[in-house]
């Protein structure tokens, strides 16, 4: 007992206890402290490196992390069949509306373009030219959620397309 | 398929009738401004969305917190006091929402809710790199204003170039072919004369999209055949930049929906399905 190591900072209970009949321990000005909580330094201690592989890994392996099977009731899974369902046949008729529409715009095209050409040879030989190297109008936008600042660019420089 | 068709039609076409037929066709122009900002989502689609997320997030691993914060650094001292910790559970204590099942600070019965520390900002520092994201508003001063003829309306719907030529009524612009013009070119050149040059558009097609039928100035039905018939082959084009500055001329851009409220009812049965729903 008395080749305890003085460079400890911390004096625990349990030797406190142990060494009870050295009455030169007990009133010492230490600061006293429990061995439950006392702080104690890992023994295995593994390299940074190794440290950051095993965070990485454990980001993706799902121990701990999953939450709990999601359990419905018989109403709740009636409601959920619902909601899909309804969710289908909305799709559906949104669906079919573009169908129809694309259907009658490509008979329009037919139409107008046997019309021109039994009116119209000529006009209807420049219709059906194949356009060489057209491309997409690049100054054209795709919708974004929200507008830009300068929501239309009125100053049109020098327009070449006709 | 078509070839019956092609042929019967080939004989209508004689070379006699040519000469005034050419003068009876005039091009009109479809001339749309594509949605800025996405649709506006219906009801159905709100209310579904939120239950697709409410679902994924109740599903969702925990989030790892440590891989994101250093350990021991400022910011991940800041990340784990804006958490709003899990009740843990405890022994003899009756829960009235069920009992709670923490895992890594993480109640497993319920989706986690991750709080993002909310920094402050100070006005000074508006133009600063970290200053919150305020988007623009998705309803405009052109719709706030009502006005029709304005280019930043109804950002989330096609608009439809429409006049009002001498109060006839509203319908699609349309010109007469000059000899030796084609029907793409009458068409973009006209809009040119009538609303001026401050004007970038993009043809779609050379082909026209749609016939429109004329019998002593009445729409008639597309298949419909006669000597006395004018005819408005309809030409699509996008507008890309500029605006349509017509001199007294009454115009509007407008969505599907406002078309139909304008024009004549037989008018819109027939380029009903050249306007765009969304």
């Amino acid at each position: 007992m008395l080749t305890f190591p003085i460079k400890s900072q911390i004096a625990t209970l349990s030797r406190a206890v142990n060494g009870s009949t050295n009455t030169k321990y007990l009133i010492s000005s230490l600061p006293l402290q429990f061995a439950r909580g006392k702080r104690t330094k890992r023994t295995v201690t593994v390299s940074a490196g190794t440290q950051r592989i095993i965070t990485q890994l454990s980001v993706i392996s799902a121990r701990k992390k999953v939450p709990r099977v999601l359990k419905l009731s018989n109403e709740d899974l009636i409601r959920h069949d619902t909601v899909q369902r309804a969710w289908t046949l909305f799709q559906r008729e949104k669906r079919q509306q573009q169908d129809e529409q694309l259907s009658k715009q490509y008979d329009s095209i037919i139409n107008a373009l046997e019309d021109l050409k039994a009116v119209a040879p000529e006009l209807y030989a420049v219709a059906n030219k194949k356009e060489k190297g057209k491309r997409f109008p690049l100054e054209a936008r795709i919708p974004v959620d929200y507008p830009p600042n300068k929501i239309w660019y009125y100053d049109v420089a020098k327009d070449e397309s006709k | 398929m078509y070839q019956p068709l092609k042929r019967c039609l080939a004989t209508v076409a004689s070379p006699s009738a040519e000469g005034s037929a050419v003068n009876a066709i005039k091009a009109a122009l479809l001339l749309t401004r594509q949605p800025i900002v996405t649709p506006d989502l219906t009801e159905l689609e709100k209310a579904y969305f939120n239950y697709q997320e409410e679902l994924e997030r109740r599903l969702m691993w925990t989030f790892p917190h440590y891989y994101y914060f250093k350990k021991g650094s400022l910011s991940e001292r800041r990340f784990i006091k804006a958490q709003k910790g899990p009740v843990s559970n405890q022994p003899n204590i009756l829960f009235e929402k069920g009992e709670p099942d923490v895992v890594h600070n993480r109640e497993r019965r319920l989706k986690q809710e991750v709080r993002i520390p909310k920094e402050e900002y100070e006005e000074s520092s508006m133009s600063d790199i970290s200053r919150p994201v305020v988007p623009n508003s998705r309803i405009t001063d052109a719709d706030r204003a009502n006005d029709i003829t304005s280019l930043e309306r109804a950002l989330p719907r096609t608009l439809h170039l429409l006049v009002n030529e001498n109060n006839k009524g509203w319908k699609l612009p349309s010109f007469a072919l000059a000899q030796g013009t084609t029907l793409h070119r009458a068409a973009e050149s006209g809009l040119r004369e009538l609303g001026g040059d401050d004007i970038h558009t993009w043809t779609v097609a050379r082909s026209p999209a749609a016939v429109l039928k004329y019998e002593h100035g009445k729409l008639v039905a597309p298949d419909a055949n006669s000597d006395k018939l004018e005819r408005e082959f309809i030409i699509k084009s996008h507008i890309l930049a500029g605006a349509f500055k017509p001199q007294n001329l009454e115009y509007a851009w407008l969505t599907k929906e406002e078309v139909e409220e304008r024009v004549s009812k037989d008018y819109f049965e027939a380029t009903e399905f050249l306007f765009s729903r969304v």
